[in-house]
Formats: C-alpha cells, sequence, structure tokens
C-alpha cells in the first residue's frame, strides 16, 4: 500500500521558528477565521461546523455542530450566561497531541475558542489545561495575555462588539478531570466526579448555564474549517470520519511522535511514517486509541483508522494514540500498569468501578508476580463481566475493554502468572527502549508496597 | 395554580408485569414500590436527589416506552415513561446477575464486623449479603483499614470501612439541613467520608444521618452497643420537643427507652427529627427523677406514702378557694393533663387564677390568645401545608430552627424547591434564616411591626405570618399581626415554642378561657361546661395571669400554689416566683426535681413524657398521639389530680388519661359571638432601665433546658455563646471581635466573647438566653430591655471561642482537632 501524504493543518506551523508567538502566528494567517466568523450570524458559524462533519476529539467523536446545536438559542435564552470550556485536561495513556499542540501553537487553540463562543453565544471561555504540564498552562497564559493585548480578546474583539473573556485554568491532575462534568465540577472547585446526566452540560453545565465541553483539538481544528470552508475540511477522511487528525504514536517504534494524517489512514502507515517497529523486533498488540481502547495485533494493522471501521473491528479510535509493543513485552505488565492507573484515577464515585478497578489491580499484581491463583484468569473475566456497562461514566468501560482484550488475545499468558513472575518470561530490560541501570538493591515487590488506606497484607 | 399542582399527568407502564400509574418525573424504583416490587438500593432515598452512585439498583428496560430495549440502567434515576417496560431482579436474570455483582463489588472493602456493629439486624447491605447466591466472597486481597469508630461529632461514630459511599449523609447536609457536616475525601479505593472541618456538632439535625446511613458506617454515640434490634420493643408515639408534633419511634429494651427515631413518612412531616428531639430523651433517667411522694417536714422534704402526701396536701388546700389558690400547670403538658388541672381548677378550687406560661407574657398576649381561641379561627390557621403553597413568609419574633426545627425543614424545602420567599424580621440574620435565604428586616426587638411597614413588604392572601411566643413581650406586635391577617387574608400562625402550650389553652389553663374556647364570664358558655361538669355554676371573675399570681401571692392574698413542671430560670422575674413560692403552700407535681421542689410542700412524681399515653396538639392545631413506650411506676398528672380532688371530698370526673380525654372530647363545640371577644390592645411589658444598648435574646434549641438534663450528647454539642452586636455598635462601645464583653442589667452580670455581626441593627446587643450560664452568667432582662453593654474588666481566656475544647476527639491525624462544640451561638 502507497504512503498516504501528511496532512499538516493543526500542525503546519510547528517547525516554524517560535511558532507559539501571536506574530509568527499572523503572519502565517491567523485570526483570519475568527474574523469571519465573527462577521457571520452565529447560526451560519454553526452550519458551516456541521457541514464540514467534524467530530469531537476528545475521545468519543461526536460531531461538533450537532453538540453545538444542543446549547439553547432562543429568545428566551438570551440573557442567560453560556460557558465555553475547552478541554486540555490530555491523561490517557499514551494520548499526546493536545499537549504539543499547546506548546507549539497555543494561538490556534484561542482562535477556535473564540469562534465556538461566538457560535453559541457564550462570552466566557475556560481553558482547562492539566496542571502537571505547568509549561503548557504557561504558554497558554502568555497567548491569552498576548491575545488581550493585541485586542484579540476583551470588550471587541478583532474590533467586532462581541465581548469575549478567556480564562486559563490549571486542573490538579486528575484522569476523571478530563470527563466533561467532572471537569465541570473541579472548575467550580469541587473534587472532580462526574454529574449525572440529564441535564447535560449543553443545558446546565458550569454554574448551572449552558456549557459546551469541546477537546483542544476539536477547538483547533475551527479556524482551518473557516477560513478553507466546509467542503475543504470534508474532503479529508472517509465518509463518517471526516478531516484530519493528529495521531500520537509511541512505544516500541524508531520515531515515535505526533503524525497528522486524514482519517482512515491505516496503523500500518502510521508505523511506517515512525520508521517501523524498532530494529530486530515485532509487532505484538497495540492500542488504536489510547489505553482505554481493546488491544489490536498484526491482524488489524490494515483496519482504516476512522471511527466507524475500528468500532467494526471490536475496538474504538478513541484518542487516536497508537501505542505499539513488540514481542519482548509482557501483556501482564503493561495491563498491570494500566490497571494500577485506572484504580488510582477512579473518582470513587460508583462501587462498580470504585471496588472493582482495585480488586482487578490487585488481581493482575500478583499474576504478574507470578504468585496468581488457578481460577484467577476467569475470576478477572467475571469481575470485568460485572463491572462493564454498571457504572456511572466510561472511565470503567475503558479499564474493562483492555482487560478483557488482553485475556483474550493471549490467555496463556495471564495463566502463566499462576506459576512464574512475568519478568522471568518477558525480562524486562529487553523490552526497555533505553538501557536499565543494575539495581543496587532487591527492588520491593509492588505487592508489598502498601498505598493509603491499605493494610499490610 | 392548585389546580395546576394536582393535575399531575399519569403514566403507565409495566414493571415484572405488573401495570402501574404514576405522575410523570416518577423514578423506576419509587414506581416500582408503588407496584409492589422492591428494588435493593443504597444510595437511593425517596427523600434525596438521586445520585445512581451505588449502581445496586440495575433493572432490565426491554421497553423504554419508544419501542426500544435499555441495556442495564439504574432505576434510581431513569425516570418512567408510558409503556415502559421493566425487568427487575425477579424477572430478569441479567438485571439479578448485574445486582449480585454489585453487591459482591460493595461487600469487598466491607469489614463484615456485623457482630460488633450497631446496624447489625437493622442493616439494608446485611440483608442484601445473605439475599446473595454466593455466601463466600471471592476477594481474598487485601481490604482497606482506615482507624475505626471516630468521633465525627460528639453524637455520631464514624466508621469509614464500613462506609458504602453513598453520599446519603453528604447530601442530607446540602440538600436537606443546609449544615454541611461529611465530604468524600480522596478517590478510587481511598476515597472515604470524612466530617468537614469547622462543622463541629453538624448542626440540629446531624442524628438524622445516622438513620439515613444504609450501613454502620455513622453509629451514634448515645445508642452505641445498647441493643440489638431483636431486642427492642419500638412504640410510635410523638416528640414533646416542641410545638412541631413530629412523628417518633420510641425503641424501649429492659424498660429503659434507649433511642428515638423519625418516624414520618418520607417527604412528609416527621421523616427528620431535630437532635433535640433525638436525644432529649435522658432527663427521666436522671437521678433527680422523683419516684416516690415527698412531704415538707421541719423544713426538709422526706419521702412519704401516697396516701400520706394526699393527706397533707388536701390539709394545706382545704378551705382556700378562689381568689386564694392558683395553678401554674406549665407548657409542657398533654392535653388530658391540661385539662385535668383546668378542671380542678374550676371544680375543685373554684379559682381561674390559673396560666400555662411560664414565660414572660403580657395582656396583649392573653387577649390575643382568648380572642383566637374563643373564635376557633384556628380551624383555619396555616399548616405545613400551607407553606408549600405560599408565596411569602415572615417571621414575626419567631426563629423558625430555634424554636420549631421541623417547621425549619418544611421552610427551607419550600424555599429551595417552591421559590418561597422569607422575611425574618429580627435584630440580625441568624445562621437558621441565612438557610433559609431569609431576607434580613433588621429592627431593634419592639420594633417589628414598624421596619416591616417601612421596608413596604406587603401582605395578601398568598403570605404567611409566622408569630412566636416572643411577640408578648413586642408591645403591638400580635395586635398588629391579628389585624392584619384580617385585614389582608394573610395567614397567621402563633407557634409556642413548648410542646404543651396550645393543648393547654385549648383546656383552658389561661385565666380567661374555659375549654373548649369558653369565655370566662360567658354566661352561656359557662352553663354550657357547668352542665356537663354536673356544676350549677363556675367561677365567673377572670383569674389572675402568672405575674397577677405571683403579685398577689406576695401581697398575701393568694396563699397556696398547685404547679406542674417549671422552669424558674424562663420566667422575666423567677426572684419574684421565688418569694411568691417561698410565702404560700406549694403543691408540685413533677417529674423531677427542680428549683420549684426546694420551695414545695407536698411534691407528687408525676409520669415523664415516655411513660404516659395522651395528647398534644401541635402548632396547626392537629392532634397526636403520645403513647406511653415504658409503663412507669409514676401516675400521670391527671390520676394525681384525681386523686387530690378525693382527698379534698370534691370528684374530678375521671381517673385515668382515656377517660380525661373522653370528658374533654364529650364537651360540646362552641364558638364565641364576636360581641363578647375580648379586643386586642397593645401593651408593653418592658420595664424602664438605663443602658446603652437594647438587649435582644431568645433561647436557642440546644440548651440548658431541664428536659434536655442527661443527655451527655447534645450537650457536648450545644453552641457555645457569643455577644452579637454590629459592627457599628462594637466600635462606638470599645468592643472587637473576641473581646470579653460584660453586659449589665439590674443586679446581675452577663460576660462572653463578643462577635460582630455585620448587617446587625445598631445599639442592641444578642445574646443567648440559657446557654452556658455557669459560665457567662445569666440575665433577668427581656428583649426590648436597656441594658449595659461594656468591655468586661479582667480577661476571661476560657470564655474565648478558641478556649479549650471541651471534648477529646478520637480523631486520626488525617483530620484536624475540632472544637467539638456546636458551632457558636447562631
Ligand atoms: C474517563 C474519561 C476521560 C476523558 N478525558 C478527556 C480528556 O482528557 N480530554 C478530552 O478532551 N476529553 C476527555 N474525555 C471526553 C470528554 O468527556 C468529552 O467527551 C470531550 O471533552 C468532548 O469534547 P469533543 O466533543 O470535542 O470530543 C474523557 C472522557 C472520559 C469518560
Ligand atoms: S466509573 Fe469510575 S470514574 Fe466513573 S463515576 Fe464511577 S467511579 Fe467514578
Ligand atoms: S457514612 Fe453511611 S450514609 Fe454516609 S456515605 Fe457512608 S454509607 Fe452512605
Ligand atoms: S440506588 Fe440506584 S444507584 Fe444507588
Amino acid at each position: 500500500m502507497s504512503i498516504a501524504p501528511l496532512t499538516p493543518v493543526l500542525t503546519a506551523l510547528w517547525d516554524t521558528q517560535r511558532s507559539w508567538k501571536l506574530d509568527t502566528y499572523r503572519s502565517n494567517g491567523g485570526y483570519f477565521g475568527a474574523l469571519l466568523a465573527l462577521k457571520l450570524a452565529p447560526i451560519q458559524v454553526i452550519a458551516e461546523v456541521k457541514a464540514s462533519g467534524l467530530r469531537g476529539r476528545g475521545g468519543a467523536g461526536f460531531p461538533t455542530g450537532v453538540k453545538w446545536g444542543f446549547v439553547p438559542n432562543t429568545p428566551e435564552t438570551a440573557g442567560q450566561p453560556k460557558y465555553l470550556v475547552v478541554n486540555c485536561d490530555e491523561s490517557e495513556p499514551g494520548t499526546c497531541k493536545d499537549m504539543p499542540l499547546l506548546m507549539a501553537n497555543p494561538h490556534l487553540v484561542v482562535e477556535g475558542a473564540i469562534i465556538a463562543a461566538y457560535a453559541i453565544g457564550a462570552h466566557q471561555v475556560f481553558i482547562y489545561i492539566r496542571g502537571e504540564v505547568i509549561h503548557a498552562v504557561r504558554r497558554m497564559q502568555q497567548a491569552v495575555a498576548e491575545a488581550y493585548q493585541a485586542g484579540l480578546l476583551g470588550a471587541e474583539p478583532l474590533g467586532v462588539p462581541y465581548p469575549l473573556h478567556v480564562t486559563v485554568h490549571a486542573g490538579a491532575g486528575a484522569y476523571i478531570c478530563g470527563e466533561e462534568t467532572a471537569l465541570l465540577d473541579s472548575l467550580e472547585g469541587r473534587p472532580g466526579r462526574p454529574r449525572s446526566r440529564p441535564p447535560f452540560p449543553a443545558v446546565a453545565g458550569l454554574y448551572g448555564q449552558p456549557t459546551l465541553v469541546n477537546n483542544a483539538e476539536t477547538i483547533a481544528s475551527l479556524p482551518a474549517i473557516l477560513v478553507r470552508g466546509a467542503a475543504w475540511h470534508a474532503q479529508f477522511g472517509t465518509e463518517q470520519s471526516k478531516g484530519t487528525t493528529i495521531y500520537s504514536v509511541s512505544g516500541h517504534v524508531r520515531f515515535p511522535g505526533q503524525f497528522e494524517a486524514p482519517f482512515g489512514i491505516t496503523a500500518r502507515t502510521l508505523l511506517e511514517f515512525a520508521g517501523g517497529i524498532r530494529e530486530g523486533h515485532k509487532l505484538k498488540f497495540f492500542t488504536p486509541g489510547g489505553s482505554s481502547t481493546p488491544l489490536f495485533t498484526e491482524d488489524q494493522l490494515d483496519v482504516p483508522l476512522s471511527y466507524e471501521a475500528v468500532a467494526e473491528a471490536g475496538s474504538q479510535l478513541g484518542t487516536k494514540a497508537l501505542q505499539f509493543f513488540d514481542e519482548t513485552t509482557s501483556v501482564l505488565r503493561t495491563t498491570r500498569r494500566w490497571m494500577e492507573f485506572y484504580a488510582a484515577e477512579s473518582c470513587g464515585k460508583c462501587s462498580p468501578c470504585r471496588e472493582g478497578s482495585q480488586w482487578l489491580r490487585q488481581l493482575v499484581v500478583r499474576l504478574e508476580e507470578g504468585h496468581g491463583q488457578p481460577g484467577d484468569v476467569e475470576l478477572i473475566s467475571d469481575i470485568c463481566n460485572n463491572v462493564s456497562g454498571k457504572t456511572f461514566c466510561p472511565l470503567a468501560d475503558g479499564f474493562v475493554a483492555m482487560m478483557t482484550s488482553a485475556i483474550r488475545h493471549f490467555p496463556s499468558e495471564f495463566e502463566a502468572g499462576y506459576r512464574r513472575p512475568a519478568s522471568e518470561l518477558f525480562p524486562y530490560e529487553r523490552s526497555a527502549v533505553f538501557p536499565i541501570p543494575a539495581p543496587d538493591a532487591e527492588p520491593t515487590p509492588a505487592s508489598r508496597r502498601v498505598t493509603r488506606g491499605e493494610g499490610v497484607k | 395554580m392548585n389546580a395546576v399542582v394536582n393535575a399531575v399527568e399519569l403514566v403507565k407502564l409495566t414493571i415484572d408485569g405488573r401495570s402501574v400509574q404514576v405522575p410523570r418525573g416518577t423514578t423506576v424504583i419509587r414506581a416500582a414500590e408503588q407496584a409492589g416490587v422492591f428494588i435493593p438500593r443504597f444510595c437511593d432515598h425517596p427523600a434525596l436527589q438521586p445520585v445512581g452512585v451505588c449502581r445496586q439498583c440495575l433493572v432490565e428496560i426491554p421497553d423504554a416506552g419508544n419501542g426500544k430495549s435499555l441495556k442495564l440502567q439504574t432505576s434510581c434515576t431513569l425516570e418512567v415513561a408510558e409503556g415502559m417496560k421493566v425487568a427487575t431482579q425477579a424477572t430478569s436474570e441479567l438485571a439479578a446477575a448485574a445486582q449480585a455483582g454489585v453487591s459482591e463489588l460493595l461487600l469487598l472493602n466491607h469489614p463484615l464486623d456485623c457482630p460488633e456493629c450497631d446496624q447489625a439486624g437493622e442493616c439494608p447491605l446485611q440483608n442484601q449479603a445473605m439475599l446473595s447466591p454466593r455466601q463466600v466472597s471471592r476477594f481474598d486481597g487485601v481490604k482497606r483499614h482506615l482507624p475505626k469508630a471516630l468521633a465525627a461529632t460528639p453524637a455520631i461514630m464514624l466508621d469509614r470501612e464500613r462506609c458504602v459511599q453513598c453520599m446519603r449523609c453528604v447530601r442530607f447536609g446540602t440538600e436537606v439541613s443546609g449544615d454541611v457536616l461529611f465530604t468524600m475525601l480522596g478517590r478510587g479505593a481511598e476515597m472515604q467520608l470524612a466530617a468537614c472541618p469547622g462543622a463541629a456538632g453538624g448542626g440540629y439535625f446531624a442524628g438524622n444521618t445516622v438513620q439515613l446511613c444504609p450501613v454502620g458506617a455513622l453509629t451514634s454515640s448515645d445508642y452505641r452497643f445498647q441493643a440489638r434490634p431483636f431486642e427492642l420493643v419500638s412504640t410510635q408515639s410523638t416528640c414533646d420537643g416542641c410545638a412541631g408534633g413530629c412523628p417518633i419511634r420510641v425503641d424501649v429494651k429492659n424498660g429503659v427507652v434507649r433511642r428515638r427515631l423519625a418516624a414520618g413518612a418520607p417527604n412528609q412531616v416527621g421523616e427528620w427529627l431535630c437532635d433535640r428531639g433525638r436525644y432529649g430523651f435522658r432527663s427521666a433517667q436522671t437521678a433527680e427523677r422523683i419516684r416516690t411522694p415527698m412531704v415538707r417536714k421541719d423544713g426538709l422534704l422526706v419521702q412519704a406514702s401516697w396516701p400520706e402526701a394526699l393527706d397533707a396536701a388536701a390539709k394545706g388546700l382545704r378551705g382556700l378557694a378562689g381568689s386564694q389558690v392558683a395553678l401554674l400547670p406549665g407548657g409542657r403538658l398533654t392535653l388530658e393533663n391540661a385539662y385535668a388541672y383546668s378542671r380542678f381548677a374550676r371544680v375543685v378550687l373554684r379559682t381561674n387564677n390559673i396560666d400555662c406560661r411560664t414565660r414572660a407574657s403580657s395582656d396583649e398576649e392573653t387577649q390575643f390568645l382568648t380572642r383566637k381561641q374563643a373564635a376557633q379561627v384556628f380551624a383555619t390557621a396555616p399548616d405545613y401545608a400551607t407553606l408549600e403553597r405560599a408565596k411569602q413568609v415572615v417571621l414575626l419574633c419567631f426563629e423558625p430552627e430555634e424554636e420549631s426545627p421541623q417547621l425549619f425543614l418544611s421552610l427551607r424545602r419550600a424555599v429551595r424547591n417552591l421559590g418561597l420567599q422569607v422575611f425574618a424580621v429580627a435584630p440580625y440574620l441568624s445562621a437558621g434564616n441565612a438557610k433559609l435565604h431569609a431576607q434580613l428586616v433588621a429592627c431593634k426587638p419592639g420594633d417589628e411591626v414598624r421596619a416591616l411597614a417601612a421596608q413596604g413588604i406587603t401582605l395578601n392572601a398568598d403570605s404567611v405570618m409566622l408569630v412566636g411566643e416572643r411577640a408578648a413581650i413586642s408591645a403591638g406586635t400580635l395586635k398588629w399581626a391579628a389585624e392584619t391577617a384580617a385585614a389582608t387574608g394573610a395567614k397567621l400562625a402563633w407557634i409556642p415554642r413548648r410542646s404543651g402550650e396550645l393543648a393547654a389553652i385549648a383546656a383552658g389553663c389561661l385565666p380567661t378561657l374555659l375549654p373548649g374556647g369558653r369565655l370566662v364570664g360567658d354566661a352561656r358558655a359557662c352553663a354550657t361546661l357547668a352542665t356537663q361538669w354536673h356544676m350549677t355554676t363556675l367561677p365567673a371573675d377572670v383569674g389572675h395571669d402568672l405575674l397577677g399570681i405571683t403579685t398577689a401571692a406576695r401581697t398575701g392574698d393568694i396563699r397556696a400554689i398547685i404547679t406542674g413542671a417549671l422552669d424558674m430560670r424562663d420566667l422575666p422575674d423567677p426572684e419574684l416566683l421565688r418569694r411568691a413560692l417561698g410565702q404560700t403552700f406549694v403543691v408540685s407535681l413533677a417529674v423531677k426535681q427542680s428549683e420549684v421542689s426546694e420551695y414545695a410542700d407536698v411534691v407528687f412524681p408525676v409520669a415523664a413524657p415516655d411513660e404516659q399515653d395522651g395528647t398534644l396538639i401541635d402548632w396547626t392545631h392537629t392532634r397526636r398521639p403520645v403513647v406511653a413506650a415504658v409503663r412507669g411506676t409514676t401516675p400521670p398528672d391527671v390520676a394525681v389530680l384525681a386523686a387530690l380532688a378525693t382527698a379534698l371530698g370534691n370528684d374530678l370526673g375521671f381517673h385515668t388519661t382515656k377517660a380525661a380525654l373522653a370528658s374533654y372530647n364529650a364537651l360540646p363545640p362552641w364558638i364565641s359571638v364576636p360581641a363578647v371577644l375580648p379586643t386586642i390592645t397593645a401593651t408593653s411589658v418592658i420595664p424602664p432601665a438605663l443602658g446603652n444598648v437594647i438587649l435582644s435574646t431568645w433561647r436557642l434549641l440546644l440548651d440548658e433546658a431541664y428536659s434536655l438534663d442527661g443527655a451527655a450528647v447534645l450537650q457536648a454539642s450545644m453552641p457555645t455563646a457569643v455577644a452579637r452586636v454590629s459592627p457599628e455598635t462594637a466600635q462606638t462601645n470599645g468592643l472587637v471581635d473576641g473581646a470579653i464583653a460584660q453586659i449589665g442589667a439590674g443586679g446581675a452580670r452577663w460576660h462572653g466573647p463578643v462577635r460582630v455581626t455585620p448587617g446587625m441593627v445598631n445599639g442592641v446587643v444578642w445574646i443567648p438566653a440559657l446557654t452556658q450560664t455557669a459560665e457567662c452568667g445569666q440575665l433577668h432582662a427581656l428583649s426590648g430591655e436597656r441594658v449595659i453593654l461594656t468591655v468586661a474588666a479582667s480577661p476571661m481566656p476560657w470564655l474565648s471561642p478558641n478556649g479549650p475544647p471541651r471534648f477529646e476527639q478520637l480523631w486520626d491525624n488525617v483530620y484536624p482537632l475540632r472544637q467539638a462544640r456546636g458551632g457558636e451561638a447562631r
């Protein structure tokens, strides 16, 4: 198969000198999209975005224009405050697209935010950024300050009397705060835990007011749509997944990184862009859309990466984060790492996820250490079944999908955990990309490590 | 408007094949209850907003009403739809398996220490576990361990290991009481319940969280380890803590009351109980309880037999009648007991010198109450439901949270859900009224009516005036309220603090009133009553009220007084009554020894509230049954008065509570003609005094009341006393926040820390009336009286709000040590 070209739109300026500065951005046509939007009626902006076929890049792929249409826009709601929240909490394991975007071209997000806010009638935007990524927070703050100074934000952005204010907010670093309703709780100053729906945020979100939550990449896609038109955007991608998007490629590949390409590109092509699996090794499995999506193996390398095709193949496109693992990798070790992540990140609100995640973590840890009990694998499947589809939000479905697909693909590797530690079967230094310094002392086995609030075994 | 409320749209659905019709908007779990199908649940509670967090209530929806099926849904959050089909665990294997799975997960971290858990035997989690097909857990890993049994408040023990994170207790605070006591900390398996630092006692309703907790995570310090559910004998009764008339369940083991629980149905009055009602039953169990009669011999009260005591009482009373005797039955009696006093006064002692109000009162109040009772206007008086229809409520001389907590909760619900607007006419916006989002009409005590008029607040048929007993000493308030109600159609409720006053007024325990609203001196009314009582005449002169009685006793005109339960500290001038009692022959009917006993010549023990049957009349004029939870050895007041009547050669007409009620009920109904009703004239009872500020004071729900004696957990969560002044008043008097103020009135002094209160009216100092009297002292001045406010000469560090905590907490180091008192006086 021939290699489809990369299509840098969002990433077009990434290798420009000081690409994050307003001057650079404007000299490359920046803020023209916003100006165009502000000259249109909001309803025309929504129509343009609908026609473009843009789908949300936060993971679920919900059609963006349709979502905007849910925000009440009747004369009765005219005086009501509405909010736009840009979700830059990116924390799905393997996903690394929003942060580089914020670092390389924050103004793209600011411009997109102007367009989206204007379309739904919001005068206040919150950009919620994962707090640990302090450099991204700073860069965004500076970009917003620059924009204010240049009159792109404030009382009359770009000279149009449509007051618009942008606040950059740093989250405290919880995976669940990427979930839009938990994010709103967090933004309001409470612990981030998902809210029940209905009411949906579009109707009653931040401070009980209509709120649109969009992913940073979704927002960043808007200026190009306004400038070049819906039809231009719709020419990329597949029938149901239109446009170009940033894929994060990582793991045992030679050149990990972000690749912007149209939907429908295959993992095989992306792998080629990334220089293939590292020298002398071959692919064992990969995630198509972050750790919360069922694993794929070599057999699915040619599945087009579009929402519909990946779903048909039994997984999800999610955040388009492809993590490749070669044959040196113990699937027990990866699932254990992921399970530890989910058990720590479960917000605790609903019982199946809160309890199920920590039970699964305990089971997969002991399997990885070779202390598994016969029956553990069936037990894991059964717990997954008891958790799946029964929780408050999709976080738990994510780890269930990951666990069940891992067992389905590699049952014998799991069963080996009844007898031998994974580190014997898959010596860990072999899967390390960088050499591991020799340990001076015997490390504490993880099962002996005690998390706070947990007794010693 | 009302028509709209009634016209609810009904939706038909089937649940496990049973069809049921419910109003649109109902959740599936509620609809299932109606269909007689029980779906297990932990987080769901009919009175709280659905949250859907425990996931125990999953059901299958083969048809969502649109022909489409839904995967597993939480029935507590899903609303019904026309034609919906629901399959619960009873008919759907999928739902049953899902519920079993959730049960197993919920039990994962549960300590399973049922043998030492109070909740065992009445625990939904235990029941759910018993139903589980899998009796042995598959979990053999590490459970969550946390320090156990922490004192979240002096009354509530928290065991975080047992918590199922259902958030009921958290939601209770935010949704119902407005006192945020609990919150969830951390996430994932480490998520744990924590008492909010600074929430202190958790407010007056915190005890409800114990009853609300579906597991043994929250237990009552007062009840811990006292009984197993199967050892308890439960009785449905009515709380006598205030005039709210809350239904309660009284649980008794081995003849001793162990706990009281709220017994009202969800979303009905009494679904919650205040802590006073919940824990305030220990008074009868204290050492001061009187169990045998006593007679004064050589200046000392000594135990006596019943015949001996009856003889002694009869001897002291014989030959005295009419203006020579008086009765002070007190404000906490049942209708039956009050009726016995009333009839005893008229038939045996032939006097109208009887007053149930052992508190500051006035002629204006007597006229107001007399008119109200005689004209039977309460037939149209507001009730709890009225509040839900009202547009605005005006609080006059009334603090709902302190004086009628159930009413406070109803108001809060109406404010939150129905947009009710509350106006609080008071010197400052109390914490309770702030929780009602009330608009403050700031005024000096006594200035209420003028302040309301100055604000331009007009009342109409959609308004309700709630007037408290302190209105008696605010000249003109009751007159204005009665006239405004008549003129505008606004509803008017007079709400006494004590549970028995309305029954006592109905029974004729006022110098102007006979039972059933008959006016003293109304010949026709008296004639009907005399016939009923087998008398030819009844005393026709209006008697003395409390003040008149004490004065007449001082001058020697009154020579004998019969008293029920009195708290002398509640009187405007206790000294006056002390002297009056000291000069007269005193017969005291009492549950417990009190200051009155020191003056009594004969003491008869009577039954405590939990020990007798009877009837209370709540502020809505509804009769509420009191049922004896324990059979004590002491008789009710009715029986003692009947025996005393016999000893005096007379006949009260009944000996038992039941017969007393029958006699009362047999009275033919009576409505006085308007012509004979007394007119209400504004009267001031505020004595002139010198001072730089005006005093405002009222009693708090939890204070040093006799009826709360022995309730250790309440004492520990009582609010601390503070003196409130406005910033300006503080400045003019040289006071700063936290400084110790001295307030002088007459010879008495009060000392306590200043709390500068923004928004408060200038020139007024507020203090709680009966709180920390040992530390602060007690003033016997009325709200509205001038007092002298100064900075205390010597600092008294133990009175500072940051003084030594009273209660050491077994708090682990995650949480800061907190002061355990119930926050400061609101
Ligand atoms: C557990 C969980 C984590 C999520 N994390 C993120 C995130 O980090 N960033 C993000 O944009 N969306 C995240 N989402 C998706 C959001 O809930 C939401 O769908 C998205 O922000 C909507 O934006 P979009 O319509 O532009 O995709 C997460 C969802 C879940 C369930
Ligand atoms: S599924 Fe997990 S993250 Fe989502 S609400 Fe439940 S506990 Fe929280
Ligand atoms: S303490 Fe009880 S009521 Fe509160 S969250 Fe835990 S289980 Fe629920
Ligand atoms: S009862 Fe429905 S989720 Fe808890």
